[in-house]
């Protein structure tokens, strides 16, 4: 039996609410109040925690932990998922996965873990005024988290699905490299989208919340941040439903760049120059599906452990959009709802499965102004809802990318290609793929465009009229909101963000602590 | 009408029709409820679009389900999946969606798509 530190720490008395549960009271008071509990609220949390401030987590999900990932899709995303997995954008033409329960994302990503890229990093610099941003000097947090989450390039050899992107890029003198994962003691099962069974994954769920929870912090769970009300340009109190009040100092804002905005937005939260819920930005991702000759079982082995930045540096920042290259775990429930078709051609397509390669590019958005990104606003209910048209720009960077994944696939030896697609069908040579890629209608509920890195919405900046907060992630407009996740980033990352997401909370995070103690 | 779609839909995916059928329309029930409200009530919406005799008629274009042969199921999906109507496309989407999530997350769907299910922790 795999121990559980959840259930320890309940057993501990650790200060968890459900507020859900009768009987439960309905005004708490704190220091700081965190919204949100994944990669920002998480690393927030221990930080505060840490520093000796009273604090409390508000997350809308569940609590769940190893006892409860049973490696089934069909329990893991309707618990740990928004919207059960399925959130799309307004125009349906997005499906994304964002986490929902505690740890957030962070719960269920699939453990890539790559520094801020330092072009990235230039052009926050130079065009939104962040002079603490450099790689140097952000290097200390990095590797503060780096340590703290044991994020290390994966030793052990890639699984056939990720060794077949490698040996792909290869033959075509396309560089790769090994994927930096935050694991500890991890058994090389694949099921790190449902939640870790075995706690290999440093999740926020079994590192920093559990760190924050053992120094006293109350978490209150299955519990919506509503809206924050003001006096002034101050924050007093947060209301949430089911019907809770806290009140705090300080809050953090850490929904994620859905959530955050939303939030800010249902508040009424002043946003003077209209930028609140705008530049949010989301890695459009495109799929490309291959059979291979040998056994792949792409459902098993660590799910990404190679990847290749060779379409995001060979090219300028603010050309034509750039890509990353990496491979997604295949499960029945993922690949049954991506695969185009249906009826039998969709069921012969599912009965390669065991042989299926899957390569995904991530297009990096937000850097050139036909990739303005999306913009947050609210249903009539308040619920977020994300609108991202996608620009001609990023088309172009789609059909590039369909082009490059399935010429990696067919020198790594695929006997069909099938870019994911509703117009596309499978095809056995490479000059047959790009005559079909050359002539693929570029529309949305066509092609099949999906992501799990949602970014932008709260960006950071030095000036108030192009930003919603500033380099200590503090709001331009209120003296005690704080927004530390990945609503924050002034354009997308261009890599897996959640190790941005924990060096930009350490150091901002730390920033905080040392700004009430002070006082 | 969820079971005449998910009939076609899963075309050469059930190993025995019935009790497949039955636990793939379970599925998706089990996939709706989870939803937020406000999805929930765009899922209704669609399906009551496809219920309601006129509006089936019209956007659809096949006779009452219980009634409607599998070659004029696959017809409507098929005109739904490649329309020139991005509403239409998204209809089309949001029943593949569920159709799929709520047949291949049940285990009986496993043995034929060479998935053996996830692995035993020692």
């Amino acid at each position: 039996m795999i121990p559980d530190p959840i259930a320890q720490g309940l057993a501990r008395g650790w200060k968890v609410v459900d507020a859900r549960a009768a009987g439960t009271a309905r005004d708490y008071t704190a220091d700081v109040a965190i919204i949100g509990t994944g990669a920002g609220g998480g690393t927030a949390a221990e930080i505060l925690a840490d520093a000796g401030l009273r604090v409390i987590m508000i997350e809308e999900g569940p609590l769940r932990s190893s006892r409860d990932f049973h490696m089934l899709e069909r329990e893991a995303y309707p618990q740990l998922y928004q919207e059960s997995a399925g959130r799309r954008t307004k125009d349906k033409g997005i499906v994304i996965l964002q986490g929902r329960a505690v740890g957030g994302s962070t719960t269920v990503n699939w453990t890539s873990s790559f520094r801020t890229p330092r072009l990235t990093l230039d052009y926050w610099y130079e065009r939104y005024g962040l002079r603490d941003y450099t790689p140097e000097k952000l290097a200390p947090f990095f590797e503060r988290m780096e340590q703290r989450l044991s994020i290390h390039p994966w030793n052990e050899a890639p699984n056939p699905n990720n060794a077949a992107l490698a040996r792909g890029a290869k033959r075509l003198g396309i560089d790769t490299a090994v994927i930096p994962r935050n694991v500890k003691g991890c058994y090389n099962l694949g099921y790190c989208g449902m939640g870790c069974p075995t706690n290999a994954k440093q999740s926020m769920l079994v590192t920093t919340i559990p760190r924050a929870l053992d120094r006293g912090a109350t978490l209150i769970v299955q519990s919506r941040a509503q809206r924050l009300h003001f006096d002034g340009a101050h924050v007093t109190m947060l209301e949430c439903a089911p019907s809770i009040r806290v009140h705090a100092r300080t809050f953090v804002v850490a929904g994620g760049a859905i959530n955050s905005p939303a939030l800010l937005l249902r508040s009424g939260a002043p946003d003077p120059y209209g930028t609140l819920g705008k530049r949010t930005f989301l890695h459009p991702v495109v799929i490309s599906a291959a059979i291979m000759p040998e056994f792949i079982a792409a459902y098993a082995g660590a799910p990404q452990s190679i990847y290749s930045d060779h379409f995001l540096y060979t090219q300028p920042l603010d050309g034509p959009i750039g890509y990353k290259l990496e491979v997604p775990p295949v499960h029945p429930v993922l690949l049954a709802t991506t695969t185009p078709g249906f009826g039998t051609t969709h069921a012969q397509l599912l009965a390669e499965m065991p042989h299926l390669h899957v390569i995904i590019a991530l297009m990096r958005d937000g850097f050139h102004p036909d990739s303005p990104g999306g913009t947050v606003g609210l249903r009539s209910d308040g619920s977020p809802l994300l609108d991202y048209p996608i620009t001609p720009y990023v088309w172009d960077g789609a059909r590039r990318a369909l082009r490059t994944m399935a010429q990696i696939q067919f020198a790594a030896g695929a006997r069909m290609v099938l870019p994911v697609h509703e117009d596309a069908r499978p095809v056995a040579s490479f000059a047959q793929a790009e005559r079909m890629i050359d002539e693929l209608p570029m529309e949305i509920l066509r092609a099949n465009i999906v992501s799990a890195h949602v970014m932008g919405g709260c960006g950071m900046g030095a000036d108030p009229r192009t930003s919603v907060v500033n380099g200590a992630g503090l709001h331009h407009q209120l003296d005690n909101v704080y927004v530390f996740d990945g609503s924050a980033f002034p354009t997308s990352i261009g890599a897996n963000p959640q190790l941005s997401i924990y060096g930009m909370v350490a150091r901002n995070a730390a920033g905080l602590a040392a700004t009430l103690a002070k006082r | 009408m969820l079971r005449a779609i998910a009939r076609v839909m899963l075309d050469g995916a059930l190993p025995n029709r019935e009790e497949a059928l039955d636990a793939a329309v379970r599925g998706v029930e089990v996939a709706i409820a989870g939803l937020p409200a406000a999805v929930q009530g765009e899922v209704q919406q669609l399906f009551g679009l496809l219920e309601f005799p006129i509006t089936r008629r019209i956007v659809a274009g096949v006779g009452p389900w219980d009634r409607a042969s599998d070659a004029d199921i696959a017809a409507f999906l098929q005109r739904w999946r490649t329309s020139n109507a991005q509403l239409l496309r998204s209809g089309y989407a949001a029943l593949h969606q569920l159709v799929m999530a709520g047949w291949y997350g049940n285990n009986d769907a496993w043995p034929r798509i060479g998935y053996p299910g996830p692995p035993h922790i020692a």
